[in-house]
């Protein structure tokens, strides 16, 4: 078995641009954590800034439920090794393979978590620059925490979502990032959090672009063409991509199965003026988490199994109720039941 | 947030009397080390702690002179943070074993990039002479990983300017009338730069430095902005601030003299530590065993 400093590595978990992450066990402990190596060999400008970056946001916050927790640097051969506690899946992986549509209480508790996390970072003075839902992580007990701070998305476990991935992130990307600006603030992960809103609500991608052009046009489509004073015909690209005009649309119909509340909210965080877009605090008092249904306890949250797909249909789901089967197949022979029937004194089959 | 700050946690210290212990015990361990690994050089003299010590300050300066021939500059925090990466180093290392001569580049470069100064190496490298960009440019991508790791990959380092900006602005909104704060900005700042050359930086609080630097400034005016707004608190402030003052420009501690550190190579040329020294074969066959190492491993 291979060791890597303290750690026995158990296995492959995924690839990103930066290196490769391994499930690792602390030899001492047992404890079972993800090894994220970023190699050094051949970088032209030294260790890179990216790298630099997540450990310098991760070193200095203190723990929060909604972060991923950075639980130890060593250096390791030409580069260092990122220790980080194992994650079971992403949201990316959740919103795949569910089954059915998330319920409107467990999407209430995924964006709970989410905007904790947010507001955590932001009040640490944190961007993170890279939401989206490959960046979610899910814990085995349903809990979702905020990775990959700065590196490249690294969790994924078929080796062709990689490329597929890189167009994600244009999906969660602010129009004032799309229009080139140089300057811009946590509005960005604002943004991004709507977006997430959105695809959960849909469970589709709601801006789902497939180069820098559609991108915008898949925003402005649904926003209108921004007007002076919404903060995007200053920016530097402003005049290089003209769109036809166009009307903006309700975001009910973009969104139709939302409920008023969910829209209202979803309103707030898709605004062109970064500014004017709802923090990440004032979300959490929004009225959509405080009305019937309320969020979901963790516990009711889907827990997708790691590379063990066979596995994925299991549970309550497969046990669904399915109106298109015939009412006498959907029974059980209450003969069958009879040897298990106990204290039933008047009870014929 | 500089309460929950690694800064704070690992790398304030409680008196000038634990600063210099950490660095005897830096020192001690060294020597033990060398005796160990090089028995037959037992006649060899070590440099002091203090000795030890006027080598880093020396570069501390040197340093602070590179980062303003800079085009275009490098923010004060640029500076601030590599001078705060070279004391921190010395703490858990020893001039004769990675002699400051060498590391402070490493040091400032890798302050820009933590401080998003963004530069590509061979731009860095520029500042220098052409005949020794190749080289420094090796060194320095070969030994950020060991800056990184003396440095316990704690990164961030909270400078004084910030606060600094922030009780002006203070200040301002507050006092308007009793006094303009921007005319204490030029002794304020050189204040900062003086206070890069001492221990304060390890011993308090990046506020309290910026509170002293404006006390300062405004010859003591502050100090009724202080006793308005801190409450209970103002006398330990206050006191603090005065112990600042005292550190950053009190003992009229001279810089070593160019010839001084001359001395001082020569003596270190004897007794650093030859693995870690570009120029002796020790290093070289050491570095190719570690590569050949890691290209086993990979």
């Amino acid at each position: 078995m291979e060791h890597c400093g303290q750690y026995t590595i158990l296995g492959n978990i995924g690839e990103g641009a930066h290196g490769i992450v391994f499930k690792a066990k602390h030899i001492e402990s047992g404890e079972v954590v993800a090894l994220k190596k970023v190699p050094l060999r051949k970088l032209e400008d030294g260790i890179p800034n990216t790298a630099l970056r997540e450990i310098k946001a991760l070193q200095e916050i203190e723990e929060n439920q909604n972060v991923v927790k950075l639980i130890d640097v060593f250096p390791y051969g030409t580069g260092f090794v990122l220790v980080f506690e194992y994650m079971l899946s992403d949201l990316s992986e959740v919103l795949r393979n569910s089954a059915r549509p998330l319920t409107e209480a467990q999407i209430k508790s995924y964006m709970l978590m989410l905007l904790k996390g947010v507001v955590f970072c932001h009040e640490n003075s944190i961007m993170h620059r890279d939401l989206k839902p490959a960046n979610l992580l899910i814990s085995s007990t349903g809990h979702l925490k905020i990775a990959d701070f700065g590196l490249a998305r690294v969790f994924c476990n078929e080796g062709n979502r990689q490329y597929s991935h890189q167009v994600a992130t244009r999906w969660y990307r602010a129009p004032e990032l799309l229009y080139g600006a140089r300057q811009y603030d946590e509005g960005v992960d604002l943004w991004a959090v709507g977006c997430i809103f959105g695809e959960l609500l849909n469970n589709s991608p709601l801006f789902p672009g497939e180069s820098d052009i559609t991108q915008l046009y898949c925003v402005l489509r649904v926003l209108g063409t921004p007007s002076q004073g919404q903060g995007m015909t200053e920016l530097p690209d402003y005049n290089k991509i003209v769109f036809p005009d166009m009307p903006p649309i309700p975001l009910e119909n973009i969104v139709p199965d939302a409920s008023p509340e969910a829209v209202d909210l979803l309103k707030r965080f898709l605004v062109y003026h970064s500014k004017e877009r709802i923090s990440a605090a004032e979300a959490l008092l929004h009225p959509y988490f405080f009305t019937e249904p309320l969020p979901a306890h963790h516990s009711e949250l889907p827990i997708p199994a790691r590379n063990s797909r066979k596995t994925s249909g299991r549970g309550p789901l497969r046990r669904a109720f399915d109106i298109d089967v015939p009412l006498e197949k959907s029974l059980v022979n209450p003969a069958l039941l009879v040897h298990n029937v106990v204290g039933m004194p008047n009870f014929q089959p | 947030m500089y309460h929950t700050s690694t800064q704070r946690k690992h790398w304030t210290f409680t008196s000038e009397h634990e600063l210099m212990n950490v660095r005897e015990e830096v020192n001690t361990i060294y020597c033990e080390r060398f005796r160990e690994n090089f028995p037959a050089k037992k006649d060899v003299e070590f440099l002091t702690v203090d000795e030890g010590t006027k080598l880093i300050e020396y570069y501390q300066i040197v340093l602070i002179e590179v980062c303003d021939k800079f085009q275009p500059p490098v923010s004060s925090a640029v500076t601030a943070t590599a001078v705060a990466y070279l004391k921190r180093f010395y703490l858990k290392t020893s001039v004769m074993d990675h002699p400051p001569k060498e590391m402070f580049l490493v040091c400032l470069y890798m302050a820009c990039k933590v401080e998003e100064h963004n530069l590509s190496v061979d731009r860095f490298v520029e500042i220098l002479p052409a005949d020794r960009r190749e080289k420094t440019k090796d060194f320095i991508i070969a030994h950020e990983l060991l800056l990184m790791q003396r440095l316990d990959f704690h990164l961030t380092v909270h400078n004084p300017y910030r606060p600094m900006e922030g009780f002006i602005i203070d200040f301002k909104t507050r006092c308007s009338k009793l006094d303009d704060p921007e005319k204490w900005r030029p002794s304020a700042e050189e204040f900062l730069r003086k206070a890069l050359m001492t221990d304060v930086s390890l011993l308090f609080p990046p506020s309290q430095i910026a509170l002293a630097a404006l006390f300062t400034a405004s010859r003591g005016s502050i100090a009724s902005y202080i006793g308005a707004n801190l409450g209970e608190q103002q006398k330990h402030v206050l006191s603090q601030i005065e112990n600042i003052v005292t550190l950053v420009t009190g003992q009229a501690k001279s810089a070593a003299s160019k010839e001084q550190v001359k001395s001082l190579e020569q003596k270190l040329k004897a007794c650093r530590n030859p693995e870690n020294n570009p120029d002796n074969k020790l290093f070289k066959r050491k570095k190719a065993d570690r590569e050949k190492a890691m290209d086993e491993s990979l």
